[in-house]
């Protein structure tokens, strides 16, 4: 029975449905006025292997960022990777996928 | 763009001592003068690539840089102007010097200059050192922009031009992230050197994702044509 137990337990950590589920970061930002100088943002984001999408609202100036399950993106890395795209970052906002 | 007496060009000049007249100088620096563009993006994100042609009337011009930091970027730049059978090759430094991201709107100040070479592509090749500054602040928002640039230009004979250009433009239509945007421009240039002091161009902007063309018409009739691509 105790065998039991540790088998499904070690079963259950292993399952991709236990630990990090993706998050979704909303990102506000100024600047976000051109589509051509935007793309910036999507390729500096895109080009980390932890980030699966990255969708720009011009109308609501704001980058949506879906994250890998697993992601080691923090705030400050995700706030100067806009930065250095030439944008400034007014408030991020970290959701559940 | 004002002609230029350049009577002078079929002159032997010995390569290594330049001693162009007045009249030969400010003909080369028209040459950098030939751009009715205005660069959009001159600083791009850390790592990324920018490929610039342009083309007005028998001058064309081609700009690839590469952005160091978010700060300032380094390229090259060649012109050929086929009319006058002059061209230009240096090294050009795009820099921003002041930026402000507003909720609705973008505001930037840049600095551009470089340093080169240009030679008769016909004839005595007649090699001089010459080089660029120009200065130029834009804003926008997803409807309307406005820019404005001032431009010198001098060679090693001490000579200058100046250039002052300003464009003002709107959006028909506001596309969305991953449309075809268009826009649409009138540009005004000032170069008191020149023989056509004023010049004014219409000027048509699309742009997709990374990719920008330019396709216009100056007043006097000269087609205006420019394509940015950035990786």
């Amino acid at each position: 029975m105790r065998i039991a137990t540790i088998v499904l337990t070690l079963m259950a950590l292993a399952s991709p449905a236990f630990g990090a589920d993706k998050t979704t970061v909303n990102v506000a930002v100024n600047g976000l006025v051109c589509d051509f100088c935007a793309r910036s943002i999507e390729k500096v984001l895109m080009d980390r292997g932890d980030v699966e999408s990255v969708k720009v609202d011009l109308d609501k100036a704001a980058v949506v960022v879906v994250l890998k399950a697993g992601s080691t993106l923090d705030d400050t890395t995700l706030t100067k990777l806009i930065t250095d795209a030439g944008y400034t970052v007014v408030k991020i906002e970290r959701l559940a996928a | 763009m004002g002609t230029r007496d350049h009577d002078e060009m079929s002159q032997s000049v010995p390569r290594r001592r330049s001693t162009a007249s007045l009249a030969t100088a400010v003909f080369v620096l028209a040459v950098f003068g030939s751009s009715w563009t205005a660069e959009a993006r001159p600083v791009s994100y850390p790592g990324g690539w920018t490929v610039m042609q342009e083309t007005w009337d028998e001058e064309s011009s081609l700009l690839v840089h590469y952005t160091v930091n978010r700060h300032w970027a380094l390229g090259l730049r060649g012109e050929w102007d086929r009319d006058k059978d002059m061209a230009f090759l240096g090294p050009q430094a795009n820099i921003i010097l002041f930026r402000e991201n507003a909720p609705a709107s973008q505001t930037n100040v840049y600095l551009k200059t470089g340093a080169g070479m240009a030679w008769n592509t016909v004839g005595p090749r007649d090699e001089k050192a010459a080089g660029f500054a120009s200065l130029s602040a834009d804003w926008e928002d997803r409807r309307f922009m406005v820019m404005y640039e001032a431009e010198i230009k001098f060679d090693e004979t001490d000579s200058a031009d100046t250039m002052q250009m300003a464009r003002a433009g709107f959006a028909p239509y506001v596309g969305d992230y991953g449309d075809l945007h268009t826009w649409l421009f009138v540009e005004l240039r000032h170069e008191p050197e020149s023989e056509d002091p004023l010049s004014a161009a219409l000027i048509a902007r699309l742009f997709y994702q990374t990719t920008l063309v330019e396709a216009g018409i100056t007043d006097a009739g000269d087609p205006v044509l420019n394509f940015q691509i950035r990786f």
